[in-house]
């Protein structure tokens, strides 16, 4: 994923804070394992705006700081199933989705990674 | 660790002996083959040599010893950062062993700050790039498997009651518990590497 200094300057941004829009503890993948889940910030925040975004033709921003931290299944639930769940291609997120970490910049190498494997299996199903 | 002799105090003690008994052997040598003829008057350019030697010595002293002791202080620091780090392992273990998620989260992230933190003072400071090498930590596998709920197995925990199934997510979960024990001693080895490291 790019960095958000990296886009051209007249672009537009819609931005989502996790930590303010949704929790400042981010917890498992389904709502029946636990509050704060993958699956409803995907289905109640990320899949809604990012559809305003790709209407609107901007570029939704998820702002990951601030938070007390990401497990693997809330990231891939909500990012990975953004291709596995709601159909959207790997080529439209790169257009219309950007994230941002100060706090811990690897996260967005791993979300992509999430991205990636989702798109090669529904590209591929085994 | 920190009452260990760093190399540079070592070798400055070492080179001060060697420097101290040829100072003795060249002044037997000296006495043994020459005559020793001492001038009655002191001139001023002798007294303006002896007080720059004098001056110079100081300095010299003082800047080295200065650059030792803060060389010294940098490292503890770093170390004290690093204890911060094992400290931040075990509360990652003991929130893992009770499986409290958001503990577990929070601890990832703590300690992923922590460690880019050292990093990049180690940057900072021009430290060998061997050091700064053995200071990426890497977490992700660790956060996959301490954080991770396998997709199908959980659709196939949740569609079948059968006792097949309840015994294959039980061994999933004892090969998975023995894999994080396994990572975070790892980590911790990676951690205690990079602490002699920075001593050296």
């Amino acid at each position: 994923m790019g960095a958000l200094s990296q886009q051209p300057l007249f672009t537009s941004y819609m931005i989502i804070s996790i930590a303010s829009d949704f929790s400042v503890a981010p917890g498992p993948r389904y709502p029946w394992e636990g509050d704060n889940c993958g699956q409803n910030f995907r289905t109640k925040i990320l899949v809604p705006q990012l559809h305003a975004a790709i209407e609107a033709g901007q570029i939704l921003t998820v702002d990951l700081d601030r938070t007390a931290g990401y497990g693997t299944s809330f990231l891939e639930e909500a990012f990975g199933g953004l291709i596995r769940e709601d159909g959207y291609s790997l080529e439209t997120l790169k257009k219309n989705l950007k994230l941002h970490s100060k706090e811990e910049p690897e996260l967005l190498d791993e979300i992509s990674e999430y991205m990636k494997d989702a798109d090669a299996l529904a590209k591929h199903p085994s | 660790m920190k009452n260990v002799l760093n190399p540079l105090i070592q070798s400055a003690i070492t080179w001060s002996l060697i420097g101290f008994i040829g100072g003795i052997c060249s002044v037997f040598l000296f006495l043994r083959y020459k005559e020793l003829d001492f001038k009655n008057e002191i001139t001023a350019g002798n007294a303006l040599q002896a007080f720059t030697t004098f001056a110079l010595a100081i300095t010299v002293t003082w800047f080295l010893q200065k650059q030792t002791q803060s060389k010294r202080k940098e490292k503890d620091i770093l170390i004290d950062h690093l204890d911060l780090l094992l400290e931040e392992v075990s509360s990652l273990e003991e929130a893992n062993e009770k499986g409290e998620m958001i503990a577990i989260t929070s601890s990832l992230k703590r300690f992923r700050m922590n460690a880019n933190s050292v990093q990049e003072i180690l940057i900072d400071l021009n430290y060998p790039s061997k050091v700064c090498a053995a200071s990426a930590l890497d977490i992700s596998e660790l956060r996959k498997l301490c954080t991770d709920t396998p997709i199908k197995e959980l659709e196939e925990a949740a569609n079948s009651s059968s006792d097949q199934i309840k015994d294959g997510i039980m061994n999933l979960t004892a090969g998975r518990r023995s894999l994080i024990e396994n990572t975070i001693h790892k980590l911790k080895l990676s951690i205690i590497r990079l602490k002699i490291l920075i001593n050296e």
